[in-house]
Parts: structure tokens; C-alpha cells; sequence
């Protein structure tokens, strides 16, 4: 069966190489049978290469330990949920799996556009191609699944305990499908930069690939947070982790090319800009995925160093020539005689907007990569922590919560400051006002906390003010359905309406990181069964102790009562010490009571268990629950713009002028 | 043995993929062409049929206002 795999491979390489071939000669002869004989080399690459993920599930649902993959990322004990996620659990299982999703990216986007965009079409099937060569011929060649280990175990590796978590189940693969999402952006850039169609038909053309892509990355992002902050122990969601860096550089310059494309759109603005960034993104996400396999950076999630990672250098070298020659090739097509943006108007905000978020990228690019530089040019050890990303990431929020509260109510084109004082009245004295009650419950003690509050009250009022107008004039026609109206504003306008609902989240976020990070604290209590500690506000109460031992698995469960003051009871918490019988290190399982004002945050650290007592690190993270549900808000706010609508809407591009107030859009 | 068969299988029917567009089954898609093309057309000449028809009645109204 693992040649089977080999050779599955091995044809979906040779389908893709057909497609990437009769794809370059069907574009320069003008000949659709060899275009569509390189769509169909497309699909042909995803048949052999659904197969070729079949056989590996197969097996491993077979454990079959012969096979090298296999015997190192399952055992017989593990269950079928993680036996099916162990796909993905290693570098090359991963790898076939982004190249199998690719595949069916590549034949999606093809199937959706043939009829729209055949002038297109083949330069995009040729890029499409091309990429899945590369991670075709990758996995076949360099980190090859099916490989035989040459004798056969009784049991395999297991799976690492820290991957035996929920996590392991959805946040690869929500991350895979954004990263691999962008690539049919890039496909189309390159295709409008090669076939000169520079108007904004390749916009129109990736604006849900990119609106996607980006909800999928975003999603993995969170989940990832989640299960950090769940499996990890640490008490944090984000550690500025290498490769939780570089995930989100691909997701930051995607968010900065949704603000840009409206401009290009509609004022004909940015163009040379919008295709660096479709490419920029792309390249970005082979970065991630380089820096995870070529053991450039040390980080929890990196894989060992290969041979895949020098194979991925070469793409992002080969994608930043081919897309400057094009670029500079391309460029007096490209040049903007249009009026200069400039003023107090939505122009300027989308691309002040834009500055801050590339620049951001830039800085956490460099933070990223700096050590790796640093060891390569001058052999030292050199750490970027947290603190470098900290100070960066301080400035870049104080700036988006005032576009956020600013750029809404500004109207293109024009600026009216009497207009302008009176839609910022309101956002502004609330803004004042959630700033005097954030320094006067502080004490003053914590004046940026405040700062990012207070701002955070102005962006905020202004997005719930948008959403405010946009309800009652679509209410005007049900005057007694509120919810109906609610409801109704966002498949009329998806793309303003879904960026309110984007920004509200990201406030939100703003908010429950700012509550956590300022004023989180950290205890350890020693309780014997039947004590109880005072933590903060709440009473936590050592209620039971049990012992689970099993052939593969020992576990010790601590079991807490939590109470609110007064003693009303707020629930249990249960944290526990496990050890997989073929692993070496113990690990735990966090107990975590979410709470409107904060997480009850428990890890069972020390245990006795003759003495039937225990130690345990207790942290309050206040505001985290604001944190999750802004980060679902905001998801929630791409879907609204990406979604499909069968309804009629006036998301066809044309600017609303006359709305009473308007918002920064999501496209 | 079953492998064997089964990548001989899958080998048959991707190689049929690719090569069907180039034996013939263009005719298909080209007969789709024409139609797409005819329907593009037939949209034009109902256009200017319009556009006749319109500019007819708006020199009728004209030399009835003229009247």
C-alpha cells in the first residue's frame, strides 16, 4: 500500500506538470483545448492526490507501523479523532495535505472562473500549476509519507501529548486553508501583470479568495490562541513565537490589501500597490511555512530542519523576482495620473490604515527574523522577545483605534469640518468619558490601560452608531421589527456592514488583552482536600482528588470549587496531571472557569498524594472572555462581507456618499 | 496485486482526463461557444431592435407634440 502512495505521488507531479505545460501553450497559442486539457491536469493532480491522502489514513487507521510516518506519529492506543488529525501532525503528512488542498483550491478557483475570466484563465492554471508542482514534488521527493522504516514495530512513537488536544483536530487545518487560500490571488495578479489586463478585473476576481482566506487564517490564528492558552500552561494566547509571527504577517498585509482594493475600485488609486500586496501575501505564507521546515527558528511548532526548507527559499526568491520583473515591466501601464489623495477624507485613512498595518508586518517581520540573521551573519545567539513586539504592538493599536473611531465618519472625496464636528461629538465624549471612568476605577496607577480604553470607547461609539443609522434607515420600511432590520442592513451592504462588525470585534480584542495584560495576577496556594483559598474576589475550594490509572495512561484529577463573594457558587473547576505510558514528560491539563469579568485560570502544579494535598498556580486574567468573543466577532464580520448573498445588494463597488455616516469597508 | 490494478486504474483515468479536452471533447465545449455566441448576439439584435422601436415612438411622440 505505501508504493501505492509513492505512486499516487508521483502521478499527480506528472498531472500537474502537464497542467503547468499545456497551460504556458495554450496561453501562447490561444488554443482552449490545451487550456482546458491543463484544467483537466488540475483535477487529475486532486484525484491522484485525494487518493494519495486516503491511502495515508488508511494507514495510519490500519497501524500500519511498517511505515516510517506512521510508526512516529500514532500508536494503538491513540484514538480515531487524533489518528485522523496524525495526517497532519508531522511535516510530511502536512505537507501532502497542503498539497492536496491546494489541488482542490486550484480546480475551485478554476471551475468558478472559466466563464468570467478566460482572458485570465490559463496564466492563473499555469501559476496554480506551478505552485502545486513544487509542493507536489516536494512531499515526493523530500518528505515523502509512504516511506518504509525497513522492519516493523509492535507500536508506534504515539502522538506528542501536547498535539492530544482539540486543537490539534481544526487549528491546522483552518491555518492551512487561509495560507493556501492566497495563492489564487497571487495566480490572478500575476496573470493580470502578464497578460496586461490591469483594470480591476483581477480585483473583482480574488475579492472573496482574499475575504476568505483571511477568515480561515484568522480562525486558525484564534484557535491556535485557544489552545495555547488551554494546553500550554503558561497562562497566555500569544508568546511571539516565531511561527505564530509568521502566520500572522500573511493575514496582516491581506488585511491591509482589503482596505487598499476599495481604493483602487473606486478611485482607480493603488494599483501597482494592490498587486505587491497580493504577491507580498503569498510570499509570505511560503515564508511561514519555510520557517517552520527549514529549522531556521526555534519554536514549539517547528518541525525538524530539511531539505523542504531550501526547496521553499527557492520559491520565495523565484516569487519576489518573477513579481518585481513583472512589476517593473508593467509599471508605465501602471502609473496613476488621477488626482493625489490628500485631505480629511476616507482616501487618506484607508491609506494611512495601510501604512500602519505594513509597517507593522515589517516590524514583526525583522523581530522574526533577526536572530536567524544574527546567527547566520555573526554567529551569535540573539533573542527578540516579547518585550520588542510589546512596544511595537502598543503604538500600531493606539493608531487603529483612531482610525477606527476617525475614518467612518469621513466621506470620500470630501471633507466638511462642520460635518465632521458633528458626527465626532458623540464618539468623542464617549471616548472622554470611558477614559475618565478607566482612570478613576484604576487610580490612575495604569495611564495607558486608560489611554487604550478611552480610545477604545471612541472607536467604539462610532462603529455602534454606524451600525445605529445603517438599522434605523433599513427599519424605516419594517418600523416594528427590530431584529428583521438589524438583521437585513447586512446583506444589503455586506461590505460596510460586515467592516463595522470586523472593526467592533477587533475593539473588543483590544480590550480584553488591554483588561488582562494591565491587570491579571498570578497566586500559588498549597490545599489539602476540604481547604480552601481566598483568590481575589472568589473562594476556591480543594474538593477532590483522583487517581485514574489505565494501561496506557496515568492521571491524577484535582477537582476545585469555585464561589463568588458571599459564597454563591460559581462553578467547578477541574485541572489535571497526566502521563502517556510512551512519553517522558508529564504534562497538564489547565481548569479554566470563564467568567463575564475573568477567567479563573487553575494548574495543578505539585501533588501529594498520600497527603492527599496539592499545589496549584491560580491566575485571574481578567477581560479574556472579551478577548475570544472579539476575536469570533471579528470573524464573524469577514463572513458577513464574504458571503454570498442571494438577495440583491449594492456591494457592486458604488460609493455611498449620502449615507448619514459611513464605515471603513471590508471589500 | 490489487495495488497494481489500482494504479493502473488510477493511471488510465487521469491520462483520460487530460487527453479528453485534446481528442474531441472540444467540439463539445465549442458547440457551447457558438450557442454562448448566438445567445450574445441574439441580445445585441433584440438591443437595437429596442433601441429602434424606442427612437420610432419618441419621433412619433415629437411630431404629435408638433401638431
Amino acid at each position: 500500500m505505501p508504493e501505492f502512495g509513492t505512486f499516487t505521488l508521483l502521478l499527480a507531479l506528472a498531472a500537474s506538470v502537464w497542467a503547468a505545460v499545456t497551460g504556458t501553450l495554450g496561453h501562447r497559442s490561444g488554443r482552449r483545448d490545451l487550456v482546458e486539457s491543463a484544467a483537466a491536469g488540475l483535477r487529475g493532480a486532486l484525484v491522484s492526490l485525494t487518493v494519495a491522502s486516503g491511502v495515508l489514513v488508511t494507514l495510519f487507521l490500519t497501524r500500519d507501523f511498517s511505515v516510517r510516518y506512521v510508526a512516529e506519529y500514532s500508536d494503538r492506543s491513540l484514538e480515531l479523532s487524533y489518528t485522523i488529525a496524525a495526517f497532519w501532525a508531522g511535516q510530511n503528512g502536512s505537507l501532502l495535505f497542503w498539497a492536496w488542498v491546494l489541488a482542490a483550491t486550484s480546480v475551485l478557483a478554476v471551475t468558478l472562473h472559466r466563464d468570467r475570466h478566460r482572458e485570465l484563465l490559463p496564466v492563473v492554471i499555469v501559476v496554480l500549476a506551478t505552485t502545486l508542482v513544487v509542493f507536489t514534488a516536494l512531499v515526493a521527493f523530500t518528505s515523502n509519507p509512504f516511506q518504509r522504516l525497513g522492519f516493523t514495530p509492535s507500536d508506534g512513537a504515539g502522538l506528542n501529548a501536547m498535539l492530544r488536544n482539540w486543537g490539534q483536530l481544526y487549528h491546522p487545518p483552518a491555518t492551512f486553508l487561509g495560507y493556501i487560500g492566497f495563492t489564487v490571488p497571487f495566480a490572478f495578479a500575476i496573470a493580470a501583470l502578464v497578460t496586461g489586463r490591469l483594470d480591476d478585473e483581477w480585483i473583482h476576481a480574488v475579492r472573496r479568495w482574499v475575504l476568505w482566506s483571511w477568515v480561515l487564517l484568522g480562525l486558525g490564528i484564534l484557535l491556535g490562541a485557544r489552545w495555547a492558552y488551554t494546553e500550554l500552561g503558561w497562562g497566555g494566547y500569544w508568546a511571539w513565537d516565531p511561527v505564530e509571527n509568521v502566520s500572522l504577517l500573511p493575514w496582516l498585509t491581506a488585511t491591509a490589501y482589503l482596505h487598499t482594493a476599495v481604493l483602487q475600485e473606486r478611485r482607480g488609486k493603488l494599483r501597482v500597490w494592490n498587486l505587491v500586496l497580493a504577491i507580498t501575501t503569498f510570499a509570505l505564507t511560503v515564508f511561514g511555512t519555510f520557517l517552520v521546515r527549514s529549522g531556521v527558528a526555534a519554536s514549539v511548532h517547528a518541525f525538524a530542519e530539511s531539505p523542504a526548507g531550501l526547496w521553499l527559499l527557492g520559491v520565495i526568491v523565484a516569487v519576489v523576482l518573477l513579481g518585481t520583473g513583472l512589476l517593473v515591466w508593467r509599471l508605465p501601464e501602471l502609473k496613476d495620473r488621477s488626482a493625489p489623495i490628500g485631505g480629511w477624507t476616507r482616501e487618506t485613512m484607508l491609506v494611512v490604515t495601510n501604512a500602519v498595518l505594513v509597517l507593522y508586518t515589517l516590524a514583526i517581520f525583522w523581530g522574526t527574523l533577526f536572530p536567524a540573521l544574527t546567527n547566520a551573519i555573526q554567529g551569535r545567539d540573539v533573542t527578540v522577545g516579547a518585550p520588542f513586539f510589546d512596544r511595537v504592538t502598543l503604538p500600531v493599536t493606539l493608531a487603529l483605534l483612531v482610525l477606527f473611531g476617525l475614518a467612518p465618519v469621513l466621506a470620500w472625496r470630501r471633507a466638511s469640518a462642520a460635518g465632521l464636528t458633528r458626527r465626532l461629538a458623540v464618539p468623542v465624549a464617549v471616548g472622554l468619558l470611558a477614559g475618565v471612568v478607566a482612570v478613576v476605577l484604576d487610580g490612575a496607577a495604569n495611564p495607558m490601560t486608560s489611554v487604550v480604553l478611552s480610545l477604545s470607547g471612541f472607536a467604539l461609539a462610532t462603529i455602534v452608531l454606524e451600525l445605529h443609522h445603517g438599522v434605523h434607515a433599513h427599519g424605516l420600511r419594517h418600523p416594528k421589527d427590530h431584529l428583521p432590520a438589524f438583521l437585513g442592513v447586512f446583506p444589503r451592504n455586506p461590505r460596510r456592514y460586515g467592516g463595522a462588525l470586523v472593526h467592533l470585534g477587533v475593539v473588543l480584542l483590544i480590550v480584553g488583552v488591554a483588561l488582562d495584560v494591565t491587570y491579571r495576577s498570578d497566586e500559588r496556594h498549597t490545599l489539602t482536600v476540604g481547604e480552601s483559598a481566598e483568590v481575589g474576589r472568589y473562594t476556591l475550594t480543594f474538593a477532590d482528588l483522583d487517581t485514574a490509572v489505565t494501561a496506557t495512561r496515568m492521571s491524577l484529577t484535582a477537582t476545585l470549587e469555585l464561589a463568588r463573594p458571599g459564597g454563591r457558587d460559581a462553578g467547578t473547576i477541574e485541572t489535571e496531571r497526566y502521563l502517556y505510558a510512551n512519553q517522558e514528560q508529564p504534562r497538564t491539563h489547565v481548569g479554566v472557569r470563564s467568567l463575564v469579568r475573568e477567567d479563573v485560570y487553575v494548574i495543578l502544579e505539585e501533588v501529594d498524594i498520600d497527603a492527599q494535598r496539592a499545589t496549584f498556580s491560580v491566575l485571574l486574567h481578567p477581560g479574556v472572555l472579551w478577548l475570544w468573543l472579539g476575536g469570533g466577532l471579528l470573524l464573524l464580520g469577514g463572513v458577513v462581507a464574504a458571503w454570498p448573498y442571494a438577495m440583491r445588494r449594492d456591494d457592486a463597488g458604488e460609493p455611498d456618499d449620502r449615507a448619514p455616516v459611513t464605515t471603513g469597508e471590508v471589500r | 496485486m490489487l495495488e497494481v490494478l489500482a494504479a493502473f486504474v488510477l493511471l488510465v483515468l487521469v491520462a483520460w482526463m487530460v487527453l479528453q479536452p485534446l481528442l474531441g471533447r472540444t467540439d463539445r465545449h465549442a458547440d457551447a461557444e457558438v450557442v454562448d455566441a448566438a445567445a450574445d448576439a441574439e441580445e445585441v439584435v433584440d438591443l437595437e431592435a429596442m433601441i429602434a422601436e424606442r427612437r420610432r415612438r419618441m419621433a412619433a411622440t415629437d411630431r404629435e407634440v408638433e401638431r
